[in-house]
Protein backbone atom coordinates (compact mmCIF):
# COMPACT_ATOMS: atom_id res chain seq x y z
CA UNK A 1 0.00 0.00 0.00
CA UNK A 2 2.61 2.44 0.90
CA UNK A 3 4.57 2.51 -2.48
CA UNK A 4 1.05 3.06 -3.78
CA UNK A 5 0.58 5.96 -1.83
CA UNK A 6 3.54 7.39 -2.71
CA UNK A 7 3.18 6.85 -6.11
CA UNK A 8 0.02 8.46 -5.75
CA UNK A 9 1.31 11.80 -4.15
CA UNK A 10 4.27 11.97 -6.44
CA UNK A 11 2.09 12.27 -8.46
CA UNK A 12 0.13 15.31 -7.45
CA UNK A 13 3.70 16.86 -6.51
CA UNK A 14 5.05 16.92 -9.29
CA UNK A 15 1.63 17.73 -11.13
CA UNK A 16 1.27 20.81 -8.89
CA UNK A 17 4.85 21.52 -9.37
CA UNK A 18 4.53 22.12 -13.17
CA UNK A 19 1.08 23.64 -13.54
CA UNK A 20 1.62 27.48 -14.06
CA UNK A 21 -1.70 29.96 -13.90
CA UNK A 22 -2.23 31.56 -17.35
CA UNK A 23 -3.83 35.02 -17.15
CA UNK A 24 -6.36 34.89 -20.06
CA UNK A 25 -7.71 37.53 -22.09
CA UNK A 26 -10.93 36.91 -23.54
CA UNK A 27 -10.92 40.36 -25.61
CA UNK A 28 -8.34 38.99 -27.61
CA UNK A 29 -10.56 37.05 -29.42
CA UNK A 30 -12.15 39.42 -31.87
CA UNK A 31 -9.12 40.24 -33.05
CA UNK A 32 -8.02 36.76 -34.04
CA UNK A 33 -8.35 35.74 -38.08
CA UNK A 34 -6.95 36.87 -41.13
CA UNK A 35 -7.41 40.72 -41.59
CA UNK A 36 -6.77 42.48 -45.47
CA UNK A 37 -6.72 46.17 -47.02
CA UNK A 38 -6.78 46.49 -50.43
CA UNK A 39 -6.70 49.38 -52.85
CA UNK A 40 -6.20 48.50 -56.47
CA UNK A 41 -2.90 46.46 -56.74
CA UNK A 42 -1.76 47.32 -53.15
CA UNK A 43 -2.55 44.98 -50.18
CA UNK A 44 -1.90 44.89 -46.76
CA UNK A 45 -2.83 41.54 -44.82
CA UNK A 46 -2.38 40.53 -41.03
CA UNK A 47 -2.82 37.20 -39.28
CA UNK A 48 -3.48 36.86 -35.51
CA UNK A 49 -3.43 34.45 -33.56
CA UNK A 50 -3.89 33.55 -29.39
CA UNK A 51 -1.21 32.32 -28.06
CA UNK A 52 0.77 32.01 -24.42
CA UNK A 53 3.23 33.78 -24.33
CA UNK A 54 5.98 31.91 -21.64
CA UNK A 55 8.49 35.49 -20.20
CA UNK A 56 11.24 32.99 -19.15
CA UNK A 57 13.28 35.62 -16.86
CA UNK A 58 9.24 36.09 -14.62
CA UNK A 59 8.33 32.40 -15.83
CA UNK A 60 4.70 34.92 -16.28
CA UNK A 61 2.40 32.80 -18.35
CA UNK A 62 0.06 35.22 -20.76
CA UNK A 63 -1.97 34.89 -23.53
CA UNK A 64 -1.18 37.53 -26.23
CA UNK A 65 -1.99 38.83 -29.40
CA UNK A 66 0.92 37.28 -32.05
CA UNK A 67 0.65 37.61 -35.96
CA UNK A 68 2.28 37.95 -39.32
CA UNK A 69 2.10 40.30 -41.91
CA UNK A 70 3.03 40.70 -45.87
CA UNK A 71 2.75 43.87 -47.52
CA UNK A 72 2.20 44.20 -51.64
CA UNK A 73 2.81 47.40 -53.26
CA UNK A 74 1.65 47.53 -57.06
CA UNK A 75 1.00 43.91 -57.05
CA UNK A 76 4.61 43.20 -55.59
CA UNK A 77 5.67 41.60 -52.35
CA UNK A 78 7.85 44.54 -50.26
CA UNK A 79 7.76 42.33 -47.22
CA UNK A 80 6.11 39.30 -45.82
CA UNK A 81 6.69 37.04 -42.34
CA UNK A 82 4.22 34.44 -43.69
CA UNK A 83 6.84 31.99 -43.66
CA UNK A 84 6.29 31.65 -40.24
CA UNK A 85 2.98 31.59 -39.79
CA UNK A 86 1.57 29.59 -36.93
CA UNK A 87 5.14 29.60 -35.28
CA UNK A 88 5.43 29.71 -31.81
CA UNK A 89 6.08 33.05 -30.21
CA UNK A 90 8.13 31.41 -27.19
CA UNK A 91 10.60 29.97 -29.65
CA UNK A 92 11.49 33.70 -30.61
CA UNK A 93 12.79 33.96 -26.90
CA UNK A 94 16.57 33.26 -27.68
CA UNK A 95 16.35 34.24 -31.28
CA UNK A 96 19.16 36.92 -31.82
CA UNK A 97 18.18 37.15 -35.62
CA UNK A 98 18.23 41.01 -36.90
CA UNK A 99 14.51 40.29 -37.71
CA UNK A 100 11.49 39.43 -36.13
CA UNK A 101 10.07 36.15 -37.28
CA UNK A 102 6.78 36.78 -35.44
CA UNK A 103 6.10 40.14 -36.33
CA UNK A 104 3.08 41.39 -34.50
CA UNK A 105 2.84 41.08 -30.23
CA UNK A 106 0.19 42.98 -28.46
CA UNK A 107 -2.59 42.77 -26.38
CA UNK A 108 -6.73 44.31 -26.01
CA UNK A 109 -6.87 45.88 -22.75
CA UNK A 110 -10.16 45.63 -20.77
CA UNK A 111 -10.55 49.29 -20.31
CA UNK A 112 -10.69 50.16 -23.95
CA UNK A 113 -11.93 46.51 -25.47
CA UNK A 114 -12.40 47.75 -29.37
CA UNK A 115 -8.67 48.06 -30.04
CA UNK A 116 -5.86 46.21 -30.11
CA UNK A 117 -2.15 47.48 -28.56
CA UNK A 118 0.49 46.19 -30.51
CA UNK A 119 3.50 47.65 -28.99
CA UNK A 120 6.08 45.68 -31.15
CA UNK A 121 5.40 45.44 -34.75
CA UNK A 122 8.26 44.55 -36.55
CA UNK A 123 9.26 46.48 -39.95
CA UNK A 124 11.20 44.00 -42.26
CA UNK A 125 12.69 46.53 -44.89
CA UNK A 126 13.66 49.02 -42.44
CA UNK A 127 14.34 46.66 -39.82
CA UNK A 128 13.02 48.63 -36.81
CA UNK A 129 9.91 48.64 -34.74
CA UNK A 130 6.45 50.10 -34.71
CA UNK A 131 3.17 50.39 -32.49
CA UNK A 132 0.33 49.35 -34.03
CA UNK A 133 -3.17 50.18 -33.24
CA UNK A 134 -6.23 48.38 -34.13
CA UNK A 135 -9.56 50.13 -33.36
CA UNK A 136 -12.90 47.85 -34.23
CA UNK A 137 -15.19 50.32 -36.01
CA UNK A 138 -18.18 51.42 -34.58
CA UNK A 139 -20.93 47.83 -34.35
CA UNK A 140 -18.74 45.98 -36.12
CA UNK A 141 -16.42 43.39 -35.17
CA UNK A 142 -15.17 42.63 -38.90
CA UNK A 143 -13.82 46.52 -40.23
CA UNK A 144 -11.28 47.73 -37.88
CA UNK A 145 -8.73 50.89 -38.70
CA UNK A 146 -5.34 50.37 -38.69
CA UNK A 147 -2.65 53.29 -37.27
CA UNK A 148 1.06 52.73 -37.67
CA UNK A 149 2.70 54.97 -35.57
CA UNK A 150 6.61 55.13 -34.14
CA UNK A 151 7.10 54.13 -30.32
CA UNK A 152 6.82 56.62 -28.07
CA UNK A 153 9.69 57.88 -26.02
CA UNK A 154 13.62 58.07 -26.93
CA UNK A 155 13.72 56.69 -30.97
CA UNK A 156 15.73 53.43 -31.03
CA UNK A 157 15.34 52.58 -34.25
CA UNK A 158 18.39 52.46 -37.03
CA UNK A 159 20.39 55.79 -37.57
CA UNK A 160 18.66 58.12 -40.71
CA UNK A 161 15.22 56.07 -40.21
CA UNK A 162 13.47 58.63 -37.38
CA UNK A 163 10.33 59.18 -38.73
CA UNK A 164 10.74 56.85 -42.10
CA UNK A 165 7.74 54.47 -42.79
CA UNK A 166 8.03 51.68 -45.39
CA UNK A 167 4.09 50.58 -44.40
CA UNK A 168 0.88 52.18 -45.22
CA UNK A 169 -0.03 54.25 -41.58
CA UNK A 170 -4.08 54.46 -41.71
CA UNK A 171 -6.17 52.33 -43.90
CA UNK A 172 -8.96 50.01 -42.66
CA UNK A 173 -8.77 46.33 -42.47
CA UNK A 174 -11.94 44.23 -43.57
CA UNK A 175 -11.91 40.75 -41.21
CA UNK A 176 -11.83 37.69 -44.05
CA UNK B 1 30.25 84.98 -17.29
CA UNK B 2 30.82 81.71 -15.16
CA UNK B 3 27.84 80.62 -13.94
CA UNK B 4 27.72 81.19 -9.47
CA UNK B 5 28.69 77.87 -8.21
CA UNK B 6 27.23 76.99 -4.52
CA UNK B 7 29.23 75.37 -2.22
CA UNK B 8 28.66 71.68 -1.83
CA UNK B 9 27.51 70.31 1.16
CA UNK B 10 30.41 68.75 3.22
CA UNK B 11 28.56 65.50 2.92
CA UNK B 12 28.30 65.19 -0.59
CA UNK B 13 28.50 61.63 -2.05
CA UNK B 14 28.81 61.51 -5.63
CA UNK B 15 27.48 57.84 -5.78
CA UNK B 16 24.55 58.67 -3.35
CA UNK B 17 21.81 59.48 -6.52
CA UNK B 18 20.12 61.79 -3.93
CA UNK B 19 23.15 63.95 -3.46
CA UNK B 20 23.32 63.99 -7.11
CA UNK B 21 19.61 65.25 -7.59
CA UNK B 22 19.96 67.42 -4.82
CA UNK B 23 22.97 69.53 -6.32
CA UNK B 24 21.42 69.55 -9.68
CA UNK B 25 18.61 70.71 -8.54
CA UNK B 26 21.13 73.87 -6.90
CA UNK B 27 22.98 74.28 -10.48
CA UNK B 28 21.64 77.38 -12.55
CA UNK B 29 21.64 75.20 -15.27
CA UNK B 30 19.15 72.19 -14.65
CA UNK B 31 16.37 74.20 -13.86
CA UNK B 32 16.36 75.79 -16.53
CA UNK B 33 16.95 72.56 -18.35
CA UNK B 34 13.13 71.53 -16.98
CA UNK B 35 11.57 74.31 -18.16
CA UNK B 36 12.37 74.44 -21.26
CA UNK B 37 11.46 70.87 -21.64
CA UNK B 38 8.08 71.45 -20.03
CA UNK B 39 7.24 74.58 -22.34
CA UNK B 40 8.26 72.57 -25.44
CA UNK B 41 5.88 70.00 -24.76
CA UNK B 42 2.66 72.23 -26.21
CA UNK B 43 4.41 71.57 -29.48
CA UNK B 44 3.56 68.22 -31.71
CA UNK B 45 7.29 66.96 -31.70
CA UNK B 46 9.70 65.70 -28.83
CA UNK B 47 12.85 67.56 -27.62
CA UNK B 48 15.68 66.46 -26.05
CA UNK B 49 19.29 67.84 -24.50
CA UNK B 50 22.28 65.38 -24.24
CA UNK B 51 24.48 67.49 -21.28
CA UNK B 52 28.44 67.37 -19.84
CA UNK B 53 29.79 68.24 -16.86
CA UNK B 54 26.43 68.22 -15.27
CA UNK B 55 28.07 69.38 -11.69
CA UNK B 56 30.97 70.92 -12.75
CA UNK B 57 28.70 74.59 -13.71
CA UNK B 58 31.95 76.16 -14.88
CA UNK B 59 32.68 73.15 -17.73
CA UNK B 60 28.81 72.16 -18.05
CA UNK B 61 27.12 72.23 -21.70
CA UNK B 62 24.16 70.84 -23.44
CA UNK B 63 23.42 69.63 -26.97
CA UNK B 64 19.68 70.16 -28.44
CA UNK B 65 17.84 67.62 -30.50
CA UNK B 66 14.34 68.27 -31.80
CA UNK B 67 12.20 65.66 -33.73
CA UNK B 68 10.87 68.59 -35.38
CA UNK B 69 12.77 68.05 -38.66
CA UNK B 70 12.11 64.83 -39.00
CA UNK B 71 10.16 63.63 -41.51
CA UNK B 72 6.67 62.69 -39.34
CA UNK B 73 9.13 61.29 -37.16
CA UNK B 74 7.76 63.46 -33.80
CA UNK B 75 10.14 60.97 -31.29
CA UNK B 76 13.59 63.00 -31.11
CA UNK B 77 16.78 61.08 -31.34
CA UNK B 78 19.28 62.30 -29.16
CA UNK B 79 22.97 60.81 -30.33
CA UNK B 80 25.75 60.41 -27.86
CA UNK B 81 28.99 60.89 -29.56
CA UNK B 82 30.87 61.76 -26.65
CA UNK B 83 30.63 60.60 -23.10
CA UNK B 84 27.81 62.09 -20.98
CA UNK B 85 26.76 62.95 -17.48
CA UNK B 86 23.02 63.51 -18.53
CA UNK B 87 20.29 62.94 -20.90
CA UNK B 88 17.03 64.40 -20.84
CA UNK B 89 14.06 64.77 -23.18
CA UNK B 90 10.23 65.64 -23.14
CA UNK B 91 7.07 64.10 -23.79
CA UNK B 92 5.04 66.68 -25.76
CA UNK B 93 1.24 66.77 -25.28
CA UNK B 94 -0.12 64.01 -27.77
CA UNK B 95 -3.27 62.39 -26.31
CA UNK B 96 -1.57 58.74 -26.23
CA UNK B 97 1.80 60.32 -24.75
CA UNK B 98 3.02 58.18 -21.67
CA UNK B 99 3.61 60.50 -18.66
CA UNK B 100 6.32 58.92 -17.21
CA UNK B 101 9.41 56.67 -19.20
CA UNK B 102 8.54 54.53 -21.87
CA UNK B 103 10.13 51.17 -22.58
CA UNK B 104 11.87 52.55 -25.59
CA UNK B 105 13.31 55.20 -22.85
CA UNK B 106 14.47 52.30 -21.08
CA UNK B 107 16.05 50.87 -23.74
CA UNK B 108 17.86 53.64 -24.49
CA UNK B 109 19.72 54.00 -21.13
CA UNK B 110 20.85 50.62 -21.77
CA UNK B 111 21.70 51.22 -25.24
CA UNK B 112 24.14 54.45 -24.10
CA UNK B 113 25.85 52.69 -21.71
CA UNK B 114 26.40 49.62 -23.97
CA UNK B 115 28.34 52.06 -26.59
CA UNK B 116 30.11 53.30 -23.39
CA UNK B 117 29.02 56.94 -24.07
CA UNK B 118 27.86 56.79 -20.11
CA UNK B 119 30.65 58.86 -17.74
CA UNK B 120 29.69 57.28 -14.95
CA UNK B 121 26.57 55.31 -14.00
CA UNK B 122 26.04 56.18 -10.38
CA UNK B 123 25.81 60.04 -11.58
CA UNK B 124 24.31 60.00 -14.78
CA UNK B 125 21.02 61.76 -14.46
CA UNK B 126 17.88 60.52 -16.92
CA UNK B 127 15.30 62.95 -16.95
CA UNK B 128 11.54 63.13 -18.86
CA UNK B 129 9.52 65.78 -18.43
CA UNK B 130 5.89 66.41 -19.59
CA UNK B 131 2.83 69.14 -19.41
CA UNK B 132 2.42 67.75 -16.40
CA UNK B 133 5.13 65.61 -14.83
CA UNK B 134 8.68 65.49 -14.56
CA UNK B 135 11.28 62.98 -13.05
CA UNK B 136 14.63 61.65 -13.12
CA UNK B 137 16.24 57.96 -13.31
CA UNK B 138 19.55 57.81 -11.55
CA UNK B 139 21.36 54.58 -11.37
CA UNK B 140 21.81 53.34 -7.60
CA UNK B 141 23.00 49.83 -8.26
CA UNK B 142 25.54 49.99 -11.41
CA UNK B 143 26.04 46.09 -11.21
CA UNK B 144 22.06 45.40 -11.00
CA UNK B 145 21.34 47.76 -13.76
CA UNK B 146 24.02 46.20 -16.37
CA UNK B 147 22.83 42.97 -15.47
CA UNK B 148 19.16 43.89 -16.66
CA UNK B 149 20.99 45.64 -19.11
CA UNK B 150 22.71 42.75 -20.70
CA UNK B 151 19.39 40.15 -19.84
CA UNK B 152 16.58 42.49 -21.13
CA UNK B 153 17.98 44.35 -23.68
CA UNK B 154 20.68 41.85 -25.72
CA UNK B 155 18.15 41.21 -28.14
CA UNK B 156 15.20 42.36 -30.12
CA UNK B 157 13.17 39.72 -28.81
CA UNK B 158 14.20 40.44 -25.24
CA UNK B 159 13.45 43.69 -25.74
CA UNK B 160 10.07 42.99 -27.07
CA UNK B 161 9.18 40.86 -24.13
CA UNK B 162 10.54 43.89 -21.46
CA UNK B 163 7.67 45.75 -23.42
CA UNK B 164 5.40 42.38 -23.01
CA UNK B 165 6.62 42.60 -19.18
CA UNK B 166 5.73 46.42 -18.64
CA UNK B 167 2.70 47.46 -20.94
CA UNK B 168 0.76 43.71 -20.93
CA UNK B 169 1.58 42.19 -17.70
CA UNK B 170 1.85 45.00 -15.43
CA UNK B 171 -0.22 47.22 -17.83
CA UNK B 172 1.63 50.29 -17.49
CA UNK B 173 0.37 53.05 -20.26
CA UNK B 174 -3.11 51.77 -20.46
CA UNK B 175 -5.53 54.16 -21.48
CA UNK B 176 -7.41 56.10 -19.00
CA UNK B 177 -4.39 55.05 -16.61
CA UNK B 178 -3.67 57.78 -14.03
CA UNK B 179 -0.41 59.46 -13.06
CA UNK B 180 0.00 57.45 -9.77
CA UNK B 181 -1.37 54.53 -11.63
CA UNK B 182 1.05 55.13 -14.42
CA UNK B 183 4.04 55.48 -11.79
CA UNK B 184 2.31 51.90 -9.80
CA UNK B 185 2.70 50.01 -12.48
CA UNK B 186 6.18 51.45 -13.67
CA UNK B 187 7.71 50.85 -10.41
CA UNK B 188 5.84 47.55 -9.98
CA UNK B 189 7.13 46.75 -13.24
CA UNK B 190 10.87 47.17 -12.63
CA UNK B 191 10.56 46.01 -8.74
CA UNK B 192 9.42 42.80 -9.91
CA UNK B 193 11.58 39.71 -9.44
CA UNK B 194 13.95 38.99 -11.02
CA UNK B 195 14.79 42.72 -11.82
CA UNK B 196 14.17 43.69 -8.24
CA UNK B 197 14.30 47.33 -8.88
CA UNK B 198 16.87 47.13 -12.26
CA UNK B 199 19.46 49.17 -10.09
CA UNK B 200 17.28 52.07 -10.81
CA UNK B 201 15.40 54.79 -8.70
CA UNK B 202 12.90 56.88 -9.99
CA UNK B 203 13.08 60.58 -8.55
CA UNK B 204 9.04 62.60 -8.35
CA UNK B 205 9.22 66.21 -9.00
CA UNK B 206 7.02 68.11 -7.17
CA UNK B 207 4.44 70.78 -8.72
CA UNK B 208 7.37 73.60 -9.19
CA UNK B 209 10.15 71.18 -10.49
CA UNK B 210 11.98 72.24 -7.87
CA UNK B 211 12.00 68.93 -5.71
CA UNK B 212 12.40 65.68 -6.11
CA UNK B 213 11.68 62.89 -4.14
CA UNK B 214 12.74 58.84 -4.82
CA UNK B 215 10.03 56.61 -4.63
CA UNK B 216 9.27 52.99 -4.65
CA UNK B 217 5.76 50.47 -4.31
CA UNK B 218 5.70 49.62 -1.03
CA UNK B 219 4.78 45.54 -0.18
CA UNK B 220 1.59 46.48 0.31
CA UNK B 221 1.29 48.41 -3.29
CA UNK B 222 1.14 52.30 -1.96
CA UNK B 223 3.87 54.77 -3.38
CA UNK B 224 6.39 55.30 -0.92
CA UNK B 225 9.28 57.41 -0.31
CA UNK B 226 12.52 55.39 -1.52
CA UNK B 227 14.95 57.16 0.56
CA UNK B 228 18.60 56.50 -0.34
CA UNK B 229 21.63 54.94 1.72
Amino acid sequence: MKPIIIIIFSFFLTKSSFTQTITTNPQLDKFVGVWRWTSGADTVEITLQKQVYILQFTNKHSEVLVGWHRYVKNGVLQQSSYQYLGRDVNLDFNDAALDAKTTLLGTVYSTSSNKAYFYAFWDLVLHKGFELFLTLLPNSNTQATWVLKQPRGLYTGPEGLNGVFSMPRNLVLTKL
Amino acid sequence: MPIPWQDEPSSFDPNNPCNVVDSLLKTTAFPILLHKLRDSTINNYEIGYSQVNTLSPANYSETYFSGQNEVDALAVNVVLNNSSDGVAHNHYNSPDRLHNFSAEDIYKLAYYWSIGKINNLSNFSYTVVTDSTSYILMIDDPTAFISFAQSWFNSQAHFDFFKIHLYRNYHYGEQGNSIAEDEKTFLSALQAPPLNGAGLKLFRENKEMNSFTPIKVSSTGQLVTNPCN
